[in-house]
């Protein structure tokens, strides 16, 4: 832990407020807090300088005989995480919402409350994951629920014909299904309201299910996205290994890093070219999108295929590199950023794309703090956040790399932020490959006892990605998965109102929405997303 | 006369294939191969045999569609036929009608667009209209001033400029396609077409583009002061070229904003103009 | 100018779109594809299908037989079962190309017929994983005979009687 004295002072006045401390590992910090006094301890951790990371309900009647609801913050300075555990009874189940001092905290709360049954007060709730028609008082998380379990629908209201402009959730500018209302005055909008998680897949809860079990965890979270998939396998083994102690190869760590930043060079050049359509400049998309695929056959060369690599197992990898695959990954690499560097001046050289993408959909750093945006939102915005750095993992300790920050917080910032990371990726791939270290690649024993918990981040293309593991046996007791999407949808708002309408589709676009990564919290129906209109089957 | 009509059906029976001709250009750009060179035919041919669906609004809309590609295909043909003179011999009464038709087209498109109940389309009327009308008077001031033959060199070439560029906000091609896009999230004035009335809308855009390559092509061969049928076998000859180098703009600019748009275009074309009436006033 | 850099770079590339398929597909030796399994070789012990994420492969009993059965519709290409198999029966290939107007041409099945208890009656093992245990360690034929269970049953009584615990 760097600056353990600041992190003890920061305990000290914790524990003044009410906080118990349960147990210090070596880069989490658990406390436990009482429903009544939650509010504070969170008030006085947020102003010290935390993040908000996620919160997760858990149905611990099991384990502790209650419900629990667990806040994790990230103090970057430090590296740590301080986790709020906070034990809510069966019968009375309520507790205090952080949300008048935290607003990060507002959509996993609402999640805790639909799934779980937690209510919380001193805030305004709405149902937010789970589709209108869902019946009162089944909740999805708690234990008694089977996953592939179909309540029978009730019959709501119809909901009044909302006077805005509908996006979604099938329109040609989104490539998954979400739903924007936005309600305009002349081109001007003036206000946005969303309705996500249309296509939840009950992943959290199939990982709980007998049907799985911890070796065939990490194929399940390679598909929670499409694009950033190696990144929630990782993190998921990253989860389980911390929290059962067990010690991975040193190799293993380096291609999973070498995978993660090949990654993160293809989801990077995706978004370019989808940023470049959505300005109408189709030869932007075509010539990003012919220079990424040189990446994602580098990815099926290394992995076994080009996306969904399936290389993660708890413990190591299951594919080595030999060092044919190191000269490729160097050819590929070098011809990338020649190519790249081409592109990117003359696509910048277009004038449409720098008067459309400058000034536009501006977030303030101070709207980005509250909210706890993450990932190239954020440091377009000037927060200096980069999980690589803060909370170290894998092989990032052993390699130098700068990350770039801005400070307009306008579309163009959120370009630049991506393009630099890009060049940051190559060098960081070439200072892996000189070092990477000989040795085995899997750790072949292993015992995962059950009842500990940890939390694993790693920063994915869009952001930091979080997830909280508490083992059980054979299986995870509870999986927590917060996708970076998830913590930068609510930022929209700000970032859309008072804008002109023809800006909202870059906007949208400029946070990198993976809608896929964000609707994954439970087994229902794929809603028909049409408004006042319930499905009767 | 007659030369006109019939190498006006052979221009609108060609505009498809230069079209297709531009979306191979576009491949090559795009570093693809791209559809075959008729594509266009094939797909308007493939929208008139599906089943017709009409719109809210009926039969009105249908004809008001129908007209809109008539009024076209008259324009182009008075167009054509001016050629045959040659733009600096025009008669009045031709090049007003030619306008007229023109502007015509242009509304009936926009009624299209705002008569539907559909919120894009709605929008996207409104995008059209404001767009239009920052690009059709300056088409009309300079069209009319060529065809009267009047001015200089110096006035004819500046006159020339602001109708080669107006004439290209007019073909609806990227950076000015703002009310077709529906990447633009609220636009989308043909969202509400299908089938049949799809191929009219559709096979209206490509003669668009013909009527946009046609004016730069004429504007420029009567600059070499032809006449009668080597008028028009010129402007026959030049208006592919002139359209190969709209497809070379289009893909190599993004799209605009409607009001950065807006803006562009009155700035640029009112200075021109401005000057051009300046030139004309000063009698240089 | 910059902006029609974007014509030299085109110029300079060509096209880069493949003809699939009318040319082959571009993969890389190390992709993963459907996998192969192998009857002869096949134990029909069930690594597979413990490991499979999807459960494409199922074991399905049926009276005197087990079929192994592999869906390719809901196979995700891992290459899970190639590696635990013990047999060394599955190679996974690179096809990919397995669109069928059939759903019955996307299953194949091992059957294997499975060995009854001598005592009781109650299946115990196949005959391919009988075979196997029995080449790789010789031991008396009646113990592979005979289940577990009334293997239990059988020494439990030996031992009584040699320790004199009286009959039954």
């Amino acid at each position: 832990m760097k600056n353990e004295s600041v992190l003890s002072n920061t305990v000290k006045v914790l524990e003044g407020l009410g906080a118990v401390v349960e147990e210090v590992k070596d880069s989490e910090v658990y406390l436990r807090a009482t429903r009544e006094s939650v509010r504070a301890v969170a008030k006085a951790l947020y102003s010290s300088g935390a993040y908000l990371r996620t919160c997760a309900g858990v149905d611990e009647r099991e384990l502790s005989g209650m419900l629990a609801v667990y806040y994790i913050f990230g103090l970057d300075e430090q590296g740590v995480d301080v986790v709020l555990r906070v034990l809510v009874p069966e019968g009375d189940p309520w507790s205090a919402s952080i949300v008048p001092d935290v607003p990060a905290a507002d959509w996993c709360e609402l999640e805790v409350r639909d799934l779980l049954g937690i209510d919380f007060r001193g805030r305004l709730t709405k149902r937010l994951v789970l589709p209108e028609d869902w019946p009162d008082g089944v909740y999805p998380l708690r234990k008694e629920f089977k996953y592939d379990e179909k309540p029978s629908r009730v019959l709501r209201e119809e909901l009044p014909e909302e006077a805005g402009v509908p996006v979604g959730p099938y329109h040609p500018a989104l490539h998954e299904p979400e739903y924007f209302e936005l309600y305009v005055e002349g081109e001007k909008v003036v206000d946005i309201a969303y309705r996500g998680f249309h296509v939840h897949r009950g992943i959290e809860k199939l990982a709980e299910s007998q049907r799985f079990t911890y070796k065939q965890v990490p194929f399940l979270a390679e598909r929670i996205c499409g694009i950033c998939g190696f990144v929630h396998s990782s993190c998921y083994v990253m989860a389980v290994e911390k929290a059962a102690g067990i010690e991975v190869p040193e190799r293993a760590e380096f291609i999973r890093s070498i995978v993660l930043e090949v990654e993160r060079l293809h989801s990077h050049l995706l978004w370019l070219g989808v940023a470049a359509h959505l300005l109408g400049y189709d030869a932007g998309f075509m010539h990003a999108w012919r220079i990424r695929e040189q990446v994602m056959v580098l990815a099926e060369y290394l992995t076994g295929s080009r996306k969904t690599y399936g290389i993660n197992l708890i413990g190591g990898v299951r594919k080595d590199i030999n060092t044919e695959k190191i000269d490729r990954v160097l050819k590929t690499i070098t011809d990338l950023r020649k190519e790249f560097t081409e592109l990117v001046k003359a696509m910048l050289a277009v004038p449409q794309i720098k008067s459309r993408a400058s000034g536009t959909g501006v977030l303030t750093k101070a709207e980005a703090r509250a909210l706890s945006v993450v990932g190239p939102v954020a440091r377009a915005s000037g927060l200096y956040r980069d999980v690589r750095k803060d909370y170290p993992y894998l092989a990032y300790r052993r390699v130098s790399f700068k990350v770039p920050l801005y400070t307009e917080g306008d579309n163009l910032a959120r370009l630049l932020v991506r393009v630099d990371e890009v060049f940051e990726s190559i060098e960081i791939i070439k200072q892996l490959i000189d070092v990477l270290p000989d040795g085995s690649i899997m750790v072949e024993e292993y015992d995962i006892p059950p009842g500990r918990r940890a939390v694993a981040a790693i920063e994915a293309p869009r952001g930091e990605d979080v997830h909280f593991v508490i083992t059980g046996v054979g299986r995870p007791y509870r999986w927590r998965v917060r996708a970076p999407t998830y913590q930068n949808i609510p930022a929209l708002r700000a970032m859309l109102r008072g804008n002109p309408l023809a800006d909202a589709p870059l906007t949208i676009a400029s946070i990198d929405p993976c809608f896929s990564c964000t609707d994954r919290a439970i087994v229902l129906d794929v809603k028909s997303g049409r408004m006042g209109v319930i499905r009767l089957k | 006369m007659l030369y006109s009509i019939a190498v006006a059906i052979l221009s609108l029976a060609l505009a498809p294939v230069y079209d297709g001709l531009e979306r191979k250009i576009r491949a090559a750009i795009h570093t693809r191969i791209g559809p075959p060179i008729l594509q266009t035919w094939y797909d308007i041919l493939k929208l008139f045999t599906k089943e017709i669906v009409v719109p809210v609004g009926g039969i009105w809309y249908t004809l008001v569609t129908a007209l809109e590609l008539l009024t076209l295909i008259a324009s182009s043909t008075i167009l054509l036929h001016i050629s045959s003179y040659g733009l600096g011999k025009t008669a009045l009464l031709e090049a007003v009608t030619f306008i007229v038709l023109t502007s015509i087209v242009t509304t009936l498109a926009i009624v299209r667009a705002v008569s539907q109940n559909n919120v894009f389309s709605i929008v996207g009327g409104f995008r059209e209209f404001s767009l239009m009308l920052s690009a059709e008077p300056f088409l009309a001031l300079s069209f009319l001033l060529l065809a009267s033959g009047a001015g200089s060199l110096a006035s004819k070439s500046i006159a020339t400029a602001v109708l080669a560029i107006s004439s290209y906000v007019i073909s609806g091609r990227v950076p000015y396609d703002i009310a077709e896009a529906e990447p633009e999230l609220a636009s989308g004035v043909n969202i509400e077409l299908a089938g049949p009335l799809l191929g009219l809308a559709t096979t209206s855009s490509v003669l668009k583009k013909l009527v946009s390559a046609t004016l730069t092509a004429l504007a420029l061969t009567s600059f070499v002061g032809l006449s009668g049928f080597s008028s028009l076998m010129a402007v026959v000859i030049a208006t592919p070229i002139t359209w190969v180098t709209h497809t070379i703009v289009s893909t190599i600019l993004g799209r605009s904003r409607v009001d950065l748009a807006i803006r562009f275009l009155y700035v640029s074309l009112f200075s021109l103009s401005l000057t051009l009436v300046l030139s004309f006033g000063l009698g240089l | 100018m910059s902006i029609a850099k974007i014509l030299e770079i085109a110029l300079r590339t060509g096209r880069v779109t493949r003809r699939y398929p009318y040319e082959p597909p571009l993969l890389t030796p190390e992709f993963r594809g459907a996998v192969k399994i192998d009857p002869s070789k096949c134990w029909g012990c069930g690594a597979c299908v413990k490991v499979c994420p999807p459960n494409a492969l199922t074991l399905k009993p049926a009276g005197k037989e087990v079929t192994l059965e592999y869906f390719v519709g809901r196979c995700i290409f891992c290459g899970m079962c190639a590696e635990v198999c013990p047999a060394g029966a599955i190679e996974v290939t690179k096809e990919f190309e397995l669109s069928s107007a059939s759903l019955d041409d996307l299953k194949s099945r091992v059957i294997h017929r499975l060995t009854r208890c001598s005592i009781c009656g109650s299946p115990i093992w196949t005959e391919a994983e009988l075979r196997t245990v029995v080449k790789s360690s010789p031991i008396a034929e009646e113990y592979t005979l005979v289940c577990p269970k009334c293997r239990r049953e059988k020494l439990v009584k030996a031992a009584k009687l040699r320790l004199g615990a009286g009959s039954e």
